[in-house]
């Protein structure tokens, strides 16, 4: 069963992430826009406890990129046994591509575990920037025109620092990645650093090799 | 590119040193002049190990050996000492330092005394100045079988240009025996690096590519974004830069002609500013096909190299069809037709133009003899997309979206169906919108 009901809520936005505190069940025009994110619910029908509680858990795991708000929030619910499923797709204006947060809900519990994202919610100059700084890094710019990447649109998404910590330190890195489908695809990735405009490090998945070396493969 | 033409510069050096060399034995044993125009010869050499057929291009005459240096070669007449590593290679900035442990390691059965000195090769992009390195201790007595460490550090100055150095540090001066005189010694037992000073460059371009696709007759704009992230203004001078095409054969594009593009740029990126250049290309009505070329934006940075500069541009050009698509079919009295066209794109073949595209559509008619032309809105319309769930695409630091989706491939496919059909010879007119390519089926009969 399909349905949607929008919710505004008030943004909070903290240095642990974004709170949307709910306030009421249908858009009220006179919150301050600056402020109100719409939020909606469709797929799996859930009843308002229900919807509140998953609102006040998702609300603590969402972080958006740093000077971007969530305007609007779409929750997919699909129900899983006692459980739910939950898609959350999270939408700013001043971004071109949405975060997208996979959780499950556990019901009994009200517990939520996060099971994947693709954060892409990036204002276009710092995607813009991030692609040149990208470009700029020799062996990724050669990886490019060795793997016949150089007209490919890359995608460019937010790591976590968690993620990062891995791979460099713990703070938010993007990833600027081009990829060409197909039955032996052609994968480059380079991680970059926002704050210092710096390339960090470096992959492929396979095809053509940078001549002179510094490959990173996994 | 740098990296290779440097690889390939030194090839030719080798060559032509070679090459200059043999004649030079044969001309001196011979007693005869050296032969003329020796500018010609370097020509040839060149152009052949550019195309990778420099054996082919210019045959080199047979050397002449020197009396004695073969047998030495093959004796190994030289101090056994084993470096590691023999090679590295780094990229430093300006300012900074760089430290590499070279063990050495004596194969002799005596003691020998390493003293290591510094070799700069007097070819190159640039040179680097012996002060730039030391080697701690300066000198060494290695016993037999015994390893000894080396601390090679190399301090670039503050002022150092930007380009590829290299530099060798020698254990011994023992010298590879070559059967006629090499130009420079080849050292034996030598620690080789070679480095590229960098620093960050300060302006930073957006997009470096432009990837379109443009109707011929028309115009359309890019801009390009130069943000300049350093404490003074830098001069740009963005023109076109057309004329190095490497592709040969007939499915190669054509280079873009100068006149279809107009560049409006200013003269010079502020401080911490950004600016745009503006980059319209016409194209004429009677255009068709593929174009390159590209725009050097002539950044008065050294920290950004030739090609980093360029903003390279590749256009299809094509031709909105005006005439349908036309394909006759016999059909039996009372059978029903059913026609399905589709249209599919790749993620990857999105164009990164000026603006987005229009999703994909036909107008389709349908024709009989005796019935008329039908124009049918489509029965179904149907749009298919492959989805991966990124196990394959993935860099590590994105495997947090494994599992989630990521659109591959859409694919949009209308259907036409007419029933209980006249019999006869129908025709089907199909004239895309949106599509470049389309691909269609016909089914008579239940």
């Amino acid at each position: 069963m399909i349905s949607a009901k929008k919710i505004v809520a008030v943004v909070v936005v903290a240095a642990g992430g974004v709170y949307l505190v709910l306030t009421a069940t249908k858009p009220a025009p006179d919150l301050d826009s600056d402020l109100s994110t719409t939020v909606e619910f469709s797929g799996t029908e859930l009843d308002e406890k229900t919807e509140r509680s998953i609102l006040s858990v998702v609300s603590a795991e969402m972080m958006s990129y740093k000077g971007v708000k969530y305007d609007r929030v779409n929750i997919a619910a699909t129900e899983n046994g006692e459980d739910y499923d939950l898609t959350v797709v999270c939408f700013s204006d001043k971004c071109e591509y949405p975060d997208v947060y996979d959780f499950t809900y556990y019901d009994a519990s009200e517990q939520l575990v996060q099971t994947g994202y693709v954060l892409e919610a990036i204002p276009q100059t710092d995607r813009a920037e991030a692609i040149s700084v990208a470009l700029q890094n020799e062996e990724a710019a050669n990886l490019l025109r060795a793997n016949g990447l150089e007209s490919v649109t890359p995608t460019v998404r937010r790591v976590l620092p968690e993620t990062a910590e891995k791979f460099y330190v713990p703070k938010t890195l993007l990833s600027v990645t081009w990829t060409l489908f197909g039955e032996n695809p052609a994968v480059v990735s380079v991680l970059v650093d926002p704050d210092e405009g710096k390339v960090v490090n470096v992959w492929r998945n396979s095809g053509v090799e940078n001549e002179g070396g510094g490959r990173n493969e996994w | 590119m740098r990296k290779e033409e440097a690889k390939i510069k030194s090839k030719a050096v080798f060559v032509l040193v070679a090459f200059l060399l043999s004649v030079f034995s044969v001309a001196a044993v011979a007693g005869q002049a050296v032969p003329p125009q020796p500018v010609l010869h370097l020509g040839a050499i060149v152009v052949g190990l550019e195309a990778g057929v420099a054996a082919q291009a210019a045959p080199l005459p047979p050397p002449v050996p020197i009396p004695g240096a073969v047998e030495h070669a093959v004796n190994g007449n030289y101090t056994k000492l084993q470096i590691s590593p023999k090679h590295e290679y780094f990229q430093i900035k300006p300012g900074d330092e760089e430290e590499f442990t070279v063990k050495v390691k004596n194969k002799e059965e005596e003691t020998v005394s390493a003293s290591p000195r510094i070799e700069i090769p007097p070819y190159g992009e640039y040179f680097l100045e012996e002060n730039w390195i030391t080697v701690e201790p300066d000198s060494a007595e290695v016993k037999a079988d015994e390893e000894k460490e080396f601390t090679v550090k190399v301090k670039i100055p503050e002022d150092a240009e930007i380009g590829h150095y290299s530099a060798q540090v020698l254990f011994s001066n023992d010298t590879i025996p070559t059967p006629y005189p090499a130009p420079f010694p080849m050292y034996v037992n030598a620690f080789k690096f070679s480095m590229e000073v960098w620093t960050p460059p300060k302006i930073l371009i957006q997009p470096q590519y432009i990837h379109d696709r443009i109707e011929a007759g028309q115009s359309h704009e890019y801009k390009i974004q130069l943000e300049n992230k350093g404490d003074n203004a830098i001069a740009i001078n963005p023109e076109i830069d057309g004329g190095r095409l490497h592709c040969i054969g007939p499915d190669c594009p054509s280079e873009i002609p100068a006149d279809w593009i107009s560049i409006k740029a200013p003269s010079k990126v502020g401080a911490l500013s950004k600016e745009t250049v503006k980059v319209t290309v016409n194209v004429p009505a009677d255009a068709k096909g593929m174009y390159d070329g590209s725009i050097n934006l002539n950044i008065d940075d050294p920290s950004i190299e030739r090609w980093n500069q360029e903003v390279r541009m590749h256009i299809k050009v094509w031709k909105k069809p005006t005439t349908p698509y036309r394909e006759d079919f016999t059909v039996k009295q009372g059978e029903k037709i059913r026609v399905e066209i589709i249209a599919r794109q790749h993620a990857y073949d999105r164009y990164g133009g000026a603006e987005e595209r229009e999703e994909p559509s036909f107008d389709v008619a349908l024709t009989t003899r005796e019935g008329g032309k039908l124009k049918p809105e489509p029965s179904k319309t149907v749009k298919k997309g492959e989805v991966s769930l990124g196990m394959e695409y993935l860099p590590p630091w994105e495997t947090s979206s494994e599992g989630m989706y990521h659109v591959m491939r859409t694919e949009y496919s209308e259907t036409y169906e007419i029933t209980n059909a006249t019999g006869g010879v129908w025709t089907l007119d199909i004239l895309p919108k949106n599509a470049e390519s389309f691909e269609y089926t016909i089914e008579i009969g239940e």
